[in-house]
């Protein structure tokens, strides 16, 4: 079985950015329990969010769905999901896919956070 | 206890000093005194439950006692042979005034304790009812006492107290009837109860023989009055002998009904009916369980069994729902209590949690005392259980699925048999529970199975069934598909007698959905190849027609190519897609592998298009005779061996350049059992699917090119009007 978690309870910054830190495998089966994180942070209308994705070992497209799904949302409400700290091998994934072009990445998360 | 001592003291002090006429101010002060004294004994003897209280212990205690008073009682009798001064209602003798203290006493303590020990027998499995008739024999038997303090001695009551004596008979007589606590023991524990409770009974009663017309009474006078004798507690106080008579009355009757219905094994009329309700509920639950499989309508048949079978007042059931992941029990079903009531009654979450941390029913018999019972008093909810439904532990059912909550108006309601009744009950509601959790995973799978098996179908057909033949050129493409039905497409359309249209993409998602995305996919390529040969303008057509339908989160990515045999070209543009790998003859100058890769964003990614143009690069390779190129996706490359290790990018360029001289088909073979080895088994997690060109060439020759920098190809924006300006 795959194992996935994300916490989602830190604000950092001023105004705040939520942090969502992603650990393990990121795959349909527990793509849910992303979603759930993040439209957990929209309900608390957090909107500048940050996935420090540095514990990441595998995305698949059912994960990489889930970004696609909940930028806008972000982006409509003034803020944006960031993607920060991807391991080379992750990182390759969402490369091949163009998402650099689509999503603001960065190499680290006080990067990613220092840009909004 | 003290009370009663300083009342003897009081009362040999008084006798002492007795000349007549002390009155009776001091008759009426020790009659209050000594009822105070019997109720501040019952009261310190009833108010704790002793732990561990089993019915045994509480017929034990009060025999004891009994045989010890019977024994002083008598004794008093025998040894003492003073008398009561009928006229000033003082004992004559000095020695009489302590034996009328000391067996006044002592009967008064025995009264406290009958009470107190048979309390519990009479108040097992409670009603309301039981507790207020119980509260209302102990009002009358202390009224049927004060109504009399303050007369002279005698054994006969007077009219002022027969409303209460009446009452207490009729509410004493109806509790001894109250015999539910015998259904709890267990055979050998019958016999021993029995006769205790004979025992018992014969102790009581024959007390009050020998104190009205055996050996121990005390006699008035020369024996020759209207009022001939009394006991020595009536001596004492006229009210104290009337409140012990009453209580040790009545605890005689109660044990004697004991008696006979261990003896006699005669089960009572509610214990009966218990059990058949009890038997009523486990049985219609099992019967459900055979039908019923919907979780729904077995919560309902769990909340009612409880309350139909009288082991609860109301009752409700909180399933948790993994499948939707739902770990927080959620109130699904009440009885005796509505869904809102039975939600806004208790944090059922955290009485569960606690409930499955000592794996064990939680009973909580003060529960609005209780922080996590949000009832007030009044509410009717003053004893809790609540049982979890499965344990964590193996076996079937071994997953929890929820917690069953049952409640009583009363406190301390839940009796150890009650408890295991129940504790049976939710093995057996888990059980069913189970039963319907695996027939609705059956459904679902039967479900799952038809729709899979459509999607294959119509995979099947969106593939195309046979492959161009062009001169100079090889094509062979195979396909693998996983257990469940993925998004992989390809398809090659002939553009024009000399030229190939080819596409390979990928739709995130699975099932039925990809089958659905495929679908369309094959529509916009089979139009668009027919609109242009620029593999650019087709993927960003593809884009354009196919976001709006894409749901929230799904992409694809596709590598469209477009072979042109005449030119010797092949054309390419990526859209998010692994690389195309070019492998070229080694024997050349220019030979080596490389996988292209040219920018190109998934469709989808960017649903208005612009970022999609601006990104997008097509490759053109111009081909030489021995190229091989495999348009593939992401299952080839991501297949994983028994340790977990991807077989990835450069093992597939290696193998494939490693079979210099194979033809198409046979390097399709050779690549799907490579593929195939390395996952070790037959059913790829994910689909896999490749299409091989081998450019075999039309004769001419092809000048080497350049590859000192990078693979042998030219590249070009896709759209150069839409790049963005220059800064």
């Amino acid at each position: 079985m795959s194992h996935f978690s994300v916490s989602f309870d830190r604000r950092v910054g001023q105004p705040p950015v939520r942090l969502l830190a992603l650990t393990g495998e990121l795959d349909a089966h527990t793509a849910p329990d992303f979603e759930a994180a993040l439209q957990a942070c929209l309900d608390d209308g957090d909107v500048r969010l940050v996935a420090d994705g540095s514990g990441l070992d595998y995305v698949s497209s059912a994960g990489l769905g889930v970004f696609m799904a909940f930028v806008e949302p972000a982006r409509d409400g003034g803020g944006d999901l960031k993607i920060a700290a991807l391991p080379g091998r992750v990182f390759e994934v969402f490369d091949l896919l163009g998402f650099p072009t689509v999503f603001d990445m960065h190499p680290t998360v006080d990067a990613a956070v220092a840009s909004f | 206890m003290a009370g009663l001592a300083a009342v003897a003291g009081v009362r040999v002090w008084g006798a002492a000093r007795a000349v007549g006429a002390l009155g009776e101010g001091v008759a009426l002060g020790l009659d209050l005194g000594a009822v105070l004294a019997v109720v501040l004994a019952y009261a310190a003897l009833a108010a704790p439950r002793p732990p561990g209280t089993g019915a045994l212990r509480a017929l034990s205690v009060p025999l004891a006692a009994a045989v010890a008073v019977l024994g002083l009682a008598v004794a008093a009798g025998l040894v003492d042979r003073g008398a009561l001064d009928p006229k000033t209602a003082l004992p004559t003798t000095l020695a009489t005034a302590g034996w009328a203290g000391v067996v006044g006493l002592a009967e008064a303590g025995l009264a406290a304790v009958v009470l107190a020990s048979l309390r519990p027998l009479v108040l097992h499995r409670r009603r309301p009812a039981t507790v207020w008739a119980w509260l209302a024999l102990l009002v009358l038997g202390l009224a049927s006492g004060l109504a009399v303090a303050g007369r002279p001695p005698s054994p006969y009551p007077p009219t002022a107290t027969v409303p209460f004596l009446a009452g207490a008979v009729v509410v004493g007589t109806g509790l001894a009837l109250r015999q539910r606590w015998v259904g709890a023991l267990t055979s050998g524990q019958r016999l021993g109860a029995a006769g205790l409770s004979l025992a018992l009974a014969g102790a009581l009663l024959g007390l009050i023989y020998v104190q009205t017309a055996g050996p121990a009474v005390l006699l008035v006078g020369d024996g020759s009055g209207e009022v001939e004798s009394v006991s020595y507690a009536t001596g004492l106080s006229r009210s104290l002998g009337v409140v012990t008579t009453l209580a040790l009355a009545w605890g005689g009757l109660y044990s004697l009904t004991a008696a006979l219905v261990l003896l006699l094994g005669l089960p009572s009329a509610d214990r009966q009916d218990q059990r058949v309700g009890e038997r009523q509920a486990l049985r219609s639950l099992a019967d459900l369980s055979g039908r019923l499989l919907e979780r729904g309508a077995l919560a309902d048949a769990i909340a009612r069994g409880p309350v139909e079978a009288g082991l609860a007042d109301a009752a409700w059931v909180a399933l948790t729902d993994p499948a939707r992941g739902t770990l927080t029990p959620a109130v699904v079903a009440a009885q005796g209590a509505s869904l809102e009531d039975a939600a806004r009654a208790a944090d059922t979450g955290a009485l569960y949690r606690a409930a499955l941390a000592q794996d064990a029913p939680l009973v909580l018999g003060r529960a609005e005392a209780d922080h996590r019972v949000r009832a007030r008093p009044g509410d009717g909810v003053a004893s809790l259980a609540a049982l979890p439904l499965g344990s964590p532990g193996a076996g079937p059912g071994g997953v929890t699925r929820g917690v069953l909550v049952v409640t009583r108006k009363t406190p301390e309601a839940f009796e150890p048999d009650d408890l295991a009744a129940l504790d049976t009950f939710a093995g057996q509601a888990a059980l069913s529970l189970s039963h319907a959790d695996l027939f609705a995973d059956a459904l679902e799978r039967e479900r799952l199975a038809r729709e899979l098996a459509l999607a294959r179908e119509v995979q099947q057909r969106l593939l195309p069934q046979s492959l161009p033949q062009i001169d100079g050129l090889e094509l062979a493409a195979a396909e693998r598909p996983a257990r469940e039905v993925g998004g992989d497409y390809y398809d090659v359309v002939r553009l024009g007698d000399d030229c190939l249209g080819l596409i390979v993409a990928d739709v995130s998602g699975k099932g039925a959905a990809a089958a659905f995305y495929m679908a369309e996919m094959k529509g916009v390529f089979q139009a668009g190849s027919r609109l242009t040969r620029a593999p650019g303008e087709l993927l960003a057509g593809a884009n354009d027609a196919l976001s709006p339908s894409l749901g929230r989160g799904v992409f694809a990515s596709a590598v469209y190519a477009v072979l042109d045999a005449e030119a010797g070209t092949l054309a390419l543009a990526r859209a998010g897609h692994t690389p195309t790998l070019l492998v070229r003859d080694r024997e050349r100058p220019d030979g080596g592998r490389w996988m292209l890769r040219g920018d190109g964003l998934a469709i989808g990614l960017d649903r208005r298009g612009d970022l999609f143009r601006q990104t997008l690069v097509e490759q053109t390779v111009r081909l030489a005779p021995g190229d091989t190129v495999v348009l593939y996706t992401d299952g080839l490359v991501e297949a994983r061996d028994h340790a977990g290790e991807e077989y990835g990018y450069d093992r597939l360029a290696a193998f494939v350049d490693g079979q210099r001289g194979a033809d198409a088909a046979t390097l399709r073979d050779r690549l799907l059992a490579e593929h195939r080895a390395w996952a070790g088994r037959d059913d790829p997690d994910d689909d896999t699917t490749f299409v091989v060109v081998r450019w075999t060439g039309r004769g001419g020759g092809v000048a080497p090119a350049d590859v000192a920098s990078g693979p042998p190809v030219t590249e070009r924006p896709a759209f150069p009007s839409a790049q963005p300006p220059l800064p």
